[in-house]
């Protein structure tokens, strides 16, 4: 049976024309390329995908347990910094712009000025 | 006046316990560390228990599958771990798992953006209670801790770019006793049948009444819930 990477990069292959021997450019292809093809390749790349990898809940996954991993320590999960703004500064002045459409100010001030 | 939707809301950092005090817990991203620990010593519990709907899940295959989906999709992957932080060991003990699409359709609005809730998992108390390197007594045992995971996914969507929004899909094998659960955290439930947002889930995972979804509103309201252990 394939490797997950094998079959990754089989479809990269196919789909994309890239070396499948070269995993930096299946990297890349994935990751830059394909988000840029049309929504009905990526579906076709997917479907692929699942067909070959049993990639359904309804069928269960192969049980495979590690042994002996260790339980993990405080240094190998730092917490999530909080951000100083939801999603950000541009984020920020989208929302705060976009205020009037739930009535905020700029929309008070827009029925103010249209009496 | 909240600013919740303007400034980022911090993860939770403590649980409730049975025994009326608190646990300090911290949310992290998902590192392979976690997944294999998961992997070895919670999942085979689990595997033991076959009414969970996380009966036969492997972290190991599903971590990097869902970034290679979410990946080519452009939506954003990201997992998060939820773990005790063991202040006096130096040890960190993931009790929740959480995996999500950080940017896709809102399911009652297509043209909004949501997070997507892919992957939800606990560890049943019987784990917590037999780890060999942290003993942890039944009165210290975190509780609520799916409302955490989910309160995880509303925190990511809150401090990116879906304003709370988050959907998901309450696996059928957990019949209507699972979706009565989102309902209650105030998830609606979109119709069965009614269309989903384009994209490979309408091939995969038709609408069958088991999709769930935050509204802005009611995210915000589950997020104030848990204020005071954040």
């Amino acid at each position: 049976m394939p490797t997950q990477t094998q079959v990754f990069a089989e479809l990269a292959a196919t789909f994309g024309g890239v070396d499948p021997s070269d995993l930096e450019a299946v990297q890349h292809w994935y990751d830059e390329t394909l988000p840029t093809l049309p929504a009905s390749t990526i579906e076709d790349v997917l479907n692929e995908l699942v067909k070959r990898e049993g990639f359904s809940n309804d069928d269960g996954y192969a049980r495979a347990y590690p042994d002996k991993a260790p339980l993990p320590t405080l240094d190998q999960a730092p917490p999530v910094p909080l951000p100083l703004l939801a999603a950000g500064w541009r984020e920020f002045l989208r929302r705060l712009l976009r205020r009037h459409e739930a009535g905020g100010p700029a929309d008070r001030w827009k029925v103010k000025n249209e009496k | 006046m909240d600013f919740r939707r303007w400034t980022g809301v911090r993860f939770v950092s403590r649980a409730p316990t049975r025994s009326g005090g608190e646990i300090d817990l911290r949310v992290t991203k998902m590192a392979p560390a976690h997944v294999l620990w998961w992997q070895s010593h919670v999942q085979p519990i689990i595997d033991e228990d076959p009414t969970r709907v996380d009966n036969d899940w492997n972290w190991v295959l599903l971590a990097p599958l869902t970034r290679l989906f979410g990946l080519a999709t452009a939506k954003r992957p990201v997992g998060y771990t939820v773990g005790i932080a063991g202040h006096d060991t130096g040890h960190f003990i993931p009790c929740a798992l959480v995996l999500l699409l950080g940017r896709d359709r809102a399911l009652d609005n297509h043209r909004k953006r949501s997070a997507f809730t892919w992957y939800l998992t606990t560890a049943p108390d019987a784990v917590l209670l037999s780890i060999e390197d942290y003993q942890l007594k039944e009165d210290r045992l975190p509780k609520r801790l799916g409302t955490i995971a989910l309160d995880v996914s509303v925190t990511h969507s809150l401090n990116r770019v879906a304003r709370g929004r988050v959907s998901l899909h309450s696996d059928t094998k957990g019949g209507e006793r699972l979706l009565s659960w989102y309902e209650n955290r105030g998830m609606e439930v979109l119709p069965e049948g009614q269309k989903l947002p384009a994209g490979p889930r309408r091939l995969f995972k038709p609408s069958d009444g088991h999709y769930c979804y935050y509204t802005i509103d009611a995210a915000l309201t589950a997020s104030r819930e848990l204020d005071s252990l954040r």
